[in-house]
């Protein structure tokens, strides 16, 4: 094929990806325009249109394009646009001074990382896709200018840049493994498993699973809210939708292997995230704790392939993202008015009544209880985990299915001691004002998570399956 | 031994030895001279085995550019008193332990593989340089617009990020 023909097959393939080109080019407009110094609303409403037509521009196709680098695949596309609307949710959230021309270009561009990760198929997309989302991130954690988020963006920079050397290694044993950057063609070797071993380190470290969680803590600490809200979703869920790919793309013989190293992970992963949470006394820190036990939940649904594991995984990752957002929403409420610690939310529950009930919609969610849609995603998390024990009878799967039922009791302790200060305690020693629209958005939060409850059919008709 | 392999092996040691340098050394200046010894060990193995235009990149963005960076970064850090910047290791038996499991199962995926390699090393033609730049504009498209964006992303934060510096 001469040079002319292949850059034609590029062109026509390249508006395939219109979607990622049109935030990218919406992030780069973002930087132009903010030479001008405009007023926030302005900068605001280049990101809302940016990613609404991100949302429309997301095409149907499946397969692998662009000389096998991207992977087109039309059942994640819900995921994109999950990650859209996890993204435009945080306008919602209330303005800070910091919100300036970088930090939408920073969020633009950390949604394009994780639409690559989600599209990557060659091994040298999936790096570069990763590496986007994380330095993105890294700066999005300094956004608060203080000396102690200066050294949790530092810690973070660092455990990341670690992490992607541990992957880069891995994916140079891989390349001599297979002789290529695809991971269909691995061989059933050791020197495989081992790269793939080293390889998963980046993307686990991304979806915050044990061993690899350790910055998620400092980092949700020092970073703004609605920032933290963005990254337990957004790069987590693409990070995810990555295993999957990765899972899916390899030989028969190493995914068994590699199911029961997930497994393993994902069982320390629920174990720690839960017994963290018990003695932590901010509630963001709290809330992280809680983000890595999920991890530990949402990681079995995209690597045991069974019948119903994907659609659990898409009930999941929507009701994951709908009770981030809430909570970390409510959160930042209190944030703007410095109540931060546990012991600091007393009282307010006087103040605010139908705020504290909201929210303890929302938090028995996170805890996976009925009446709320945490409990069916829980249930569906479950039954899956369970369907794959029958069929493969694996003692390690049985007791991700105890521990974790377990776990889910447990955490039940620590999501309510929010509720608990709120009503049960007396302090308010600082003044909390809530609006009255902020109360409602909180009240959405819950209604929505209750409404997928009674009647979770509903994400159904959003989720368009292709026979 | 073809003198191919005396150069080879020479390569080899110089930079093994020279990575082991790093390791043991606590002085940042002379870790960071010895990454310079390491970095052009690589670039000779990769002139051995015909990559040269991997080669001269080697010696240009990381021998010239990177060390220079980092030398530069030792200057201007805040000195302690004795004028040099020490570094130490944290937690050498876990890491030990990890590392030489890692190795065992390395050495071992290594030799069960025979021969080493199953494929043959794409010969790339005389005009390096034409060929890598066509690959970078129709195969590796995506990629490498990939990292155009990432650089910019990273300019942006690092200019965001200095001018606040004052603030703290």
């Amino acid at each position: 094929m001469d040079l002319l023909t292949t850059l034609e097959t590029i062109i026509a393939e390249l508006t395939l990806l219109q979607s990622e080109i049109a935030i990218l080019s919406g992030a780069i407009l973002l930087l132009v325009v903010g030479l001008f110094r405009p007023p926030t609303l302005v900068l605001k409403a280049i990101f809302g249109i940016t990613l609404l037509a991100g949302f429309l521009l997301i095409g149907d196709h499946d397969g692998l394009v662009l000389n096998q680098f991207v992977q087109l695949d039309r059942q994640a596309n819900i995921f994109k646009y999950l990650i859209l609307a996890s993204t435009l949710a945080l306008l919602l959230f209330p303005s800070h001074r910091f919100q300036n021309v970088e930090y939408y270009f920073l969020l633009l561009s950390a949604v394009v990382g994780s639409f690559f990760m989600i599209d990557a198929h060659h091994l040298l997309i999936t790096f570069l896709a990763l590496e986007l989302t994380s330095f993105a991130s890294y700066i999005l954690t300094n956004f608060r200018f203080r000396r102690s988020s200066f050294e949790a963006s530092i810690k973070y920079l660092l455990l990341g840049a670690v992490s992607s050397a541990i992957m880069l290694y891995g994916i140079s044993l891989l390349y001599g493994a297979s002789g290529g950057f695809l991971l269909a063609h691995l061989p059933d070797s050791k020197l495989s498993i081992v790269g793939l071993l080293l390889f998963s380190v980046g993307v686990l470290f991304k979806t915050s699973v044990a061993p690899f969680h350790i910055w998620t803590p400092a980092t949700y600490q020092e970073t703004p809210t609605e920032v933290v809200a963005f990254f337990s979703v957004v790069p987590k869920v693409a990070g995810l939708i990555l295993i999957l790919h990765i899972q899916q793309a390899l030989p028969e013989s190493l995914q068994s292997d590699m199911i029961l190293f997930w497994m393993g992970l994902a069982l320390v992963t629920v174990v720690i995230g839960t017994f963290g949470a018990i003695y932590q006394k901010h509630a963001t820190r709290l809330m992280a704790y809680g983000a890595i036990a999920h991890s530990g939940f949402l990681l079995p649904m995209v690597v045991l392939s069974t019948e119903m594991s994907f659609g659990a995984f898409v009930y999941y990752a929507v009701v994951y993202a709908v009770m981030n957002m809430g909570i970390f929403y409510f959160l930042s409420l209190h944030d703007q008015h410095q109540i931060t610690e546990l012991r600091d939310f007393g009282g307010y529950g006087k103040q605010y009544p139908w705020l504290g009930a909201a929210i303890v919609v929302v938090l028995i969610a996170l805890t996976g209880l009925p009446p709320t849609a945490g409990f069916t995603a829980k249930l569906f998390l479950f039954s899956t985990v369970w369907s794959y024990f029958h069929t493969s009878g694996s003692l390690l799967i049985l007791t991700y299915f105890v521990i974790g039922i377990l776990s889910t009791g447990i955490s039940l302790y620590y999501y309510l001691r929010i509720p608990y200060q709120y009503f049960l305690t007396d302090g308010r020693h600082k003044i909390l004002k809530v609006s009255k629209v902020q109360i409602v958005l909180v009240t959405f939060f819950a209604v929505v998570l209750l409404l997928l409850f009674t009647r979770p059919d509903i994400l159904g008709s959003f989720v368009v399956t292709y026979p | 031994m073809t003198p191919i392999d005396v150069a080879f092996f020479f390569f080899l040691i110089v930079t093994g030895l020279a990575g082991i340098g790093i390791l043991l050394t606590r002085n940042v200046i002379h870790a960071a001279m010895l990454l310079v010894i390491v970095l052009l060990g690589v670039a000779g193995l990769y002139v051995l085995f015909r990559a040269e235009f991997a080669a001269v990149v080697q010696v240009l963005i990381y021998a010239g550019g990177i060390v220079v960076l980092i030398a530069f970064g030792v200057m201007l850090t805040n000195r302690p008193e004795n004028g040099k910047l020490m570094t130490g290791n944290h937690l050498v038996l876990p890491a030990l332990l990890v590392s030489s499991g890692l190795f065992y199962y390395l050495v071992q995926g290594i030799q069960l593989l025979d021969p080493i390699a199953t494929q043959q090393v794409a010969k790339l033609p005389e005009d390096q340089v034409e060929y890598i730049g066509a690959a970078f504009m129709t195969d590796y498209i995506v990629a490498f617009e990939l990292i155009a964006f990432i650089l910019l992303v990273v300019l942006v934060g690092a200019a965001y990020l200095a001018k606040h510096h004052s603030r703290l």
